[in-house]
């Protein structure tokens, strides 16, 4: 078990060094994506500052808050962006058959196939992120104990596994329909919008839906409420470090379910 | 015990069958028009460690069907399927160790990465020790002559040169089994011969078992013994190929050149189980039962009998055999 695990590592580690130098086989596509995204997320934290410095505070939400939970956010973001940017593409795979060569290896399929493309234009969501992180962290009183630091990777562990597992169960449809791009890219959109704002910025209905139906308030809202003190409209008994954790290891449970379901009626593609 | 074992194997899909234009279209939406698909029906054959067999079929036939479940790829709609002992639905991780595939269509090799790096990551995924790649890959380089491109992004490669390294990354890890699906399609003609005299080393020198599916009749000819035939999901032949050949073919032609200074050629010639097909000067051809009379009976009668100064054996065309099993399953 040790031993097989250790293989799937060193078997993701060399697939990470293949994939970094395979994206430097063409540098100008890296730094026009890496650009793009970068200027994106400038765009965003100028916008809400504009926004909160000229007309009040977001739902009570100083800028330095809203750059602590925007990059708290973000870094979950762009380590699942790193680790499984393919999570997205499962129709892509089905359609064009695609597993079979995943199939045809003694690997765990999921692992396989989250791990054989590092995806190297995530180091700028997490760059990014983390820059926003520390900058809110910085001006909004955040403590820097170890005991917090290690919440915080929790956190960003438990935001991962929720991103990773939500995407997996919206492209696993795939599995069913054979086309699932529409709504993976309607998922992404909600997840920006579910992730990088305050919870308390929507009305309940939406509030309780990115909390209970699409756990989405886990990655960021409700950890950024703990570690700030700010309210949420939904009180959690326990330390939410302990929550995103726990939740991600759900969703993912469920994900892995779902995909193996998929799997099991995969067809292949004619030759 | 066998390498590869079906046992009344199905395999069926469910088809929506698109309907025509737009009215079809909007119609497919509320009333799908689903059909059941047999692409596999009642599969049954085995496979004993280190034969080399061929796998035809026309297109659609079900062959690629068939090695999809051998390597744990699809899920049999009813029936065993056993490799090397073992279900690769139920044990895909230990079945698809001790097999190597190469479909002619499909590349396994990272098209960015240097060959050598395909390779590498191969050595990783099959835990192949650091001597045994050494080993195993300087063998490959040598008989399949890729030494040289190694260093070469695969993307930089010629068809033919990216066959050979599937094939080398294919038996890197010196399976068991191997399944070539159409490995020769589009090569030339040396790069065929390349292919074919690697196929048949390393059958014969690692004893790998070879299910080889192919159009190419010349791979099967200069390759396999033994045939196996599927058209419309069904096994129709299964057996030597040299007995399929005279089961559907049982005459051979002699060709016999004839002294110009005698008459007319072969005259009065006749024979129970021979007869002249066409005379054009002095070349006659003459069909004959092979199972009733050997070529070199027929030809020690002709020599005694006729000045004969040339007699040659002419074979049936195996692209004819093949032809007439296919179109005898669909007339049947």
């Amino acid at each position: 078990m040790i031993a097989d695990i250790r293989h799937h590592l060193s078997v993701a580690v060399l697939y990470g060094r293949l994939s970094t130098q395979r994206a430097l086989e063409y540098p100008f596509s890296l730094l026009s994506i890496g650009l793009g995204l970068g200027l994106n997320y400038v765009w965003i934290g100028v916008a809400l500052k504009v926004l909160v410095d000229r007309f009040q505070p977001l739902s009570g939400w100083t800028f330095p808050q809203l750059a602590f939970l925007f990059g708290l956010s973000l870094m979950s973001r762009g380590v699942m962006s790193i680790l499984s940017f393919q999570s997205r593409l499962i129709d892509r795979f089905v359609t064009r058959g695609e597993f079979d060569l995943m199939l045809l290896r003694p690997l765990e399929v999921t692992f396989h196939f989250s791990c054989h493309r590092i995806n190297v234009v995530g180091l700028v969501h997490l760059g990014i992120g983390t820059g926003y992180f520390l900058y809110g962290a910085r001006l909004s009183g955040f403590v820097w104990t170890p005991l917090h630091v290690a919440e915080v990777l929790l956190v960003i562990a438990g935001g991962t596994l929720i991103y990773w597992s939500y995407l997996t169960l919206i492209s696993s449809i795939a599995f069913w329909t054979m086309r699932s791009q529409p709504l993976v890219d309607a998922s992404l959109e909600l997840m920006a919008r579910g992730t990088f704002y305050p919870l308390t910025v929507y009305p309940w209905p939406l509030q309780a839906l990115l909390t209970f139906v699409l756990p989405l308030g886990f990655i960021g809202f409700y950890p950024a409420c703990d570690f700030l003190g700010q309210s949420a409209n939904t009180s959690l008994p326990l330390d939410v470090a302990l929550w995103t954790p726990a939740v991600g290891v759900a969703m993912l449970l469920l994900a892995l379910a779902v995909f193996a379901a998929g799997l099991r009626r995969y067809e292949s593609a004619g030759s | 015990m066998a390498h590869i074992e079906l046992e009344r194997v199905y395999k069926t899909f469910r088809v929506t069958r698109k309907q025509k234009g737009l009215a079809g279209a909007v119609k497919g939406l509320f009333r799908p028009d689903r059909r059941e698909v047999h692409a596999v029906r009642d599969v049954s054959f085995a496979i004993e460690p280190g034969e080399l067999v061929g796998f035809i079929g026309p297109n659609g036939a079900g062959k690629s069907t068939t090695i999809k479940m051998l390597s744990g790829i699809l899920y049999p709609t009813s029936g065993r399927v056993s490799v090397v002992g073992l279900s690769p639905q139920e044990k895909r991780r230990a079945v698809v160790q001790r097999i190597g595939a190469v479909f002619g269509q499909r590349s396994q090799l990272n098209w960015d990465l240097r060959l050598g790096e395909s390779y590498e990551l191969f050595k990783r995924i099959y835990r192949i020790a650091d001597d045994d790649f050494e080993r195993s890959l300087a063998e490959l380089c040598e008989v399949l002559g890729i030494g040289d491109l190694l260093d070469t992004p695969v993307r930089q490669m010629s068809l033919g040169q990216r066959m050979r390294g599937e094939l080398a990354g294919a038996m890197l890890h010196e399976p068991d089994i191997l399944f070539l699906d159409e490995p020769t399609i589009g090569m030339d003609i040396e790069v065929k011969a390349a292919i074919r005299a690697f196929i048949r080393d390393i059958n014969q020198r690692r004893r790998t078992t070879v299910l080889l599916t192919t159009h190419d009749l010349d791979d099967v000819e200069e390759l396999c013994e033994r045939l196996i035939i599927i058209n419309q999901g069904r096994i129709i032949e299964d057996g030597p190929l040299a007995a399929l050949i005279d089961s559907i073919t049982p005459h051979r032609y002699l060709i016999v050149e004839c002294d110009p200074s005698a008459g007319e050629p072969l005259t009065g010639f006749a024979h129970a189980h021979a007869e002249i097909l066409e005379r054009r000067d002095r070349i006659v051809r003459i069909r004959f039962a092979r199972s009733e009379v050997s070529a070199s009976a027929l030809i020690s009668e002709l020599s005694a009998r006729y000045p004969v100064r040339d007699v040659s054996v002419q074979e049936p065309d195996i692209e004819d055999v093949i032809r007439t099993v296919y179109g005898r399953d669909v007339g049947g």
